[in-house]
């Protein structure tokens, strides 16, 4: 009987060394989250608790819902290009390059800018944008293209930084979503592609009636990864911008920051820190529910 | 055959451990290891740097950490608030270090500066904004950096017979930069991507008519930012500068390292930046390929030398309370308070330094900064302190917002000032 007992306790040991590790790193931070988001505090002196105050004041702050609003556009354009960009790239280096060692080293170069610090991709971004001293201005003169004296003025411009600030990150995740598609398309039975050409159907209809949907349970992961890395966006866009000019590339990520370390207001930046991961759990939740219905349908 | 095996394995381990135990006994008497006191600054130049740690004492030794200035009020803050801070820090005056005064985590200085003579030692006119009544809790070690100057490159405007006046308006300024442009040059360089350079703009202004009384007013709410015509005139001028095109392209996404690169490679003709930027220059001043001169920021109309000036040795050095070596701490502060500190604080910066008497009687400024009037006008001004530093942090956050909009005519001056008052408002509250 009681070696028994001894027995059914044997794998929740084997389960405790993660579950510490969990309480320790993920619930009790969470915990500290939420208990510090009720009250006021500036990191110095003691913590006063104000109850919803915070809450009340982040759904009622523009700024906060400016933020959002910046967030938002940054995940749509996420979702939206970097997977589909990424499946671009993997259809390039397995159909388009014949050759296995150009095939190859087209694979490292478009994965390369993955392996580099976002800092460092956001500074040097920065540079290369920079109207008077940027490589673009330059290259652009060169080519005559702009009038040097009114070079492209991307980060400067309200219409134009969200977008610019963007294309760093394409440069650098497509390289993900490449190698994600490529091990899908990897694992594609020729079969049935061969098939198909015996059928008649051209490469053109190969890809787009057996590979890509196919494909599409894959892509849907890359869109959900890209869409949970979006939401978080925050090391390289505050090293090429700082959020600015004035509060233009200040996602919700950013805001947290100004609230904490610029602001010092610690408690208030909880609070909106509580309500962005309700929003992601939320919308990961919804992903996942049609990654099932895609998954249903595709595989 | 395996078991002998795991018999001689066994053996040797506990032979090993055995002879490890020993290792640490010796007839030799255990010499006792000297306390370390740590000390965060702020990134120092090479020859500050050098002095820092050549601290030699037979009691203890210093272990000095740098930080950029950003990560250093990021890390003191976060040190404190988890008690794990060192035993000396920096942190800027204003509201961060009346916090750090507030809660009690800087140790009281008073009876060390009577004993080492440190109010003698450095200047006096600081001690105030490092005190909280009546108590001294930190030390102005810094370099007297300036601002309300402005820089031009010399030969550029001799070659083109372009002339600036002493003390520039505004509207001399557009017309100059206009011209500057017509010869294919970017006017006036500037980095305002962390947009204090536009709070400091704003500063200078402020200054112009105005001094601390304005700065306190508008804290306590009694001056309102949305009825004041001072305010008011400050951002009109600010949002003329920016809209008519006197800085440079990208002005607004750059960083002021980037504008001095500008300034410095000739990029642009014209300069507005602290006097600190001399130490910027790759292997020196006497490297820059162009004679440069010093005249005062852009005017409003109808001034010429300010009511006050945004000088400032604005970061307290302080040690913490709750070290254990205090009077150590008190030895190594007395020791960067030291005329060696000052000399070699002004190798790497060229500038005044905290000490009264090393300025009076040892500093030699570079010669094309020390003949601008403008500069040696601005010395003998009431002092205040960087304007970024003299408000709530929130209202600094939205003051610097709404000036990057007004600059690139994104908002008007109405729509600025009531968005700086709502946060003045909730931040009085």
């Amino acid at each position: 009987m009681k070696k028994k007992g001894v027995k059914a306790v044997i794998p929740y040991l084997y389960f405790l060394p993660m579950a510490i590790l969990l309480a320790i790193f993920v619930i009790y931070p969470l915990y500290s989250l939420v208990a510090t988001s009720f009250t006021k505090w500036d990191g110095l002196s003691a913590k006063e608790f104000i109850g919803m105050k915070n809450y009340v004041k982040a759904f009622r702050s523009e700024k906060f819902w400016y933020s959002m609003k910046l967030t938002f556009v940054w995940t749509l354009l996420s979702i939206l290009i970097l997977q589909p960009v990424g499946v671009l790239l993997s259809v390039i280096v397995e159909y388009v390059v014949k050759r296995r060692r150009a095939s190859g080293v087209m694979r490292v170069l478009f994965f390369l800018p993955m392996l580099m610090s976002m800092v460092a991709i956001g500074l040097l971004w920065q540079l290369i944008y920079n109207p008077s001293l940027g490589l673009l201005t330059s290259v652009l003169s060169k080519l005559n293209l702009i009038d040097i004296m009114n070079p492209p003025n991307l980060l400067g411009s309200r219409s134009t930084v969200l977008a610019a600030a963007f294309i760093p990150t394409i440069w650098q995740w497509s390289g993900f979503g490449m190698i994600l598609t490529s091990a899908a398309m990897m694992s594609i039975p020729s079969e049935l592609t061969e098939a198909a050409a015996i059928d008649g159907a051209g490469k053109f209809s190969q890809f787009f009636r057996i590979t890509l949907p196919l494909l599409m349970p894959t892509i849907f992961l890359g869109m959900t990864i890209n869409m949970i890395g979006a939401f978080k966006g925050f090391d390289m866009l505050y090293a090429m911008t700082a959020g600015g000019p004035a509060n233009y590339t200040t996602l919700t990520s950013i805001f947290i920051y100004k609230l904490s370390f610029t602001e010092n207001k610690f408690g208030y930046a909880c609070a909106v820190s509580v309500i962005l991961i309700l929003i992601v759990i939320v919308f990961t939740m919804i992903f996942n529910a049609a990654g099932r219905k895609i998954d249903e349908r595709f595989t | 055959m395996f078991m002998k095996k795991r018999k001689l394995l066994a053996a040797m381990l506990a032979g090993v451990l055995g002879v490890s135990c020993f290792t640490g006994c010796s007839s030799e008497p255990k010499t006792e290891e000297k306390p370390v006191i740590t000390v965060w600054c702020e990134s120092a130049n090479e020859s500050m740097s050098k002095f820092m740690e050549a601290f030699k004492s037979d009691d203890f030794d210093v272990d000095v950490v740098y930080y950029s200035s950003e990560d250093l009020k990021n890390q003191v803050r976060i040190a404190l608030a988890s008690g794990e801070a060192p035993d000396i820090m920096a942190a800027n005056t204003g509201e961060f270090f009346n916090s750090i005064m507030t809660a009690g985590q800087a140790l009281k200085l008073d009876d060390y500066a009577k004993k080492y003579g440190w109010e003698d030692k450095v200047e006096e006119s600081y001690l105030d904004s490092m005190s909280k009544d009546g108590t001294l809790y930190g030390l102005p070690l810094q370099t007297q950096s300036a601002w309300g100057l402005m820089f031009y490159n010399k030969d550029f405007f001799d070659e083109n017979n372009l002339e600036i006046s002493m003390y520039p308006t505004v509207a001399e300024i557009t017309e100059l930069s206009g011209k500057i442009k017509e010869l294919g040059k970017q006017p006036i360089a500037l980095g305002n991507m962390d947009m204090w350079p536009g709070m400091l703009l704003f500063g200078d202004f402020l200054t112009q008519e105005n001094g601390q009384e304005m700065i306190d007013a508008l804290n306590d709410g009694s001056e309102a930012w949305d009825d004041s015509e001072t305010v008011k005139k400050c951002l009109e001028n600010i949002a003329q500068l920016g809209q008519n095109g006197c800085f440079q392209t990208g002005f607004e996404a750059q960083d002021h390292s980037a504008a001095i690169e500008s300034f410095v490679n000739g990029t642009s003709a014209m300069m507005y930046m602290g006097t600190w930027w001399l130490t910027y220059v790759d292997g020196g001043i006497d490297n820059l390929d162009f004679e440069y001169a010093t005249v005062a920021s852009p005017r409003m109309e109808g001034v010429e030398v300010s009511n006050s000036a945004q000088i400032w040795c604005n970061q307290a050095t302080f040690v913490n309370a709750d070290t254990e070596y205090a009077d150590f701490c008190a030895q190594y502060i007395d020791y960067l308070a030291s005329d060696e500190a000052a000399q070699a604080q002004y190798e790497g910066a060229m500038q005044p330094t905290f000490s009264p008497d090393y300025n009076d009687n040892k500093l030699v400024i570079d010669p094309q900064l020390a003949d601008s009037e403008a500069f040696e006008t601005d010395y003998t001004l009431p002092r205040v302190n960087y304007m970024d530093w003299n408000f709530a942090t929130s209202v600094t956050e939205a003051v610097e917002i709404e000036i990057s909009k007004l600059m690139v005519g994104d908002t008007t001056i109405d729509e600025a000032v009531k968005e700086i008052q709502a946060v003045a408002a909730e931040e009085l509250e």
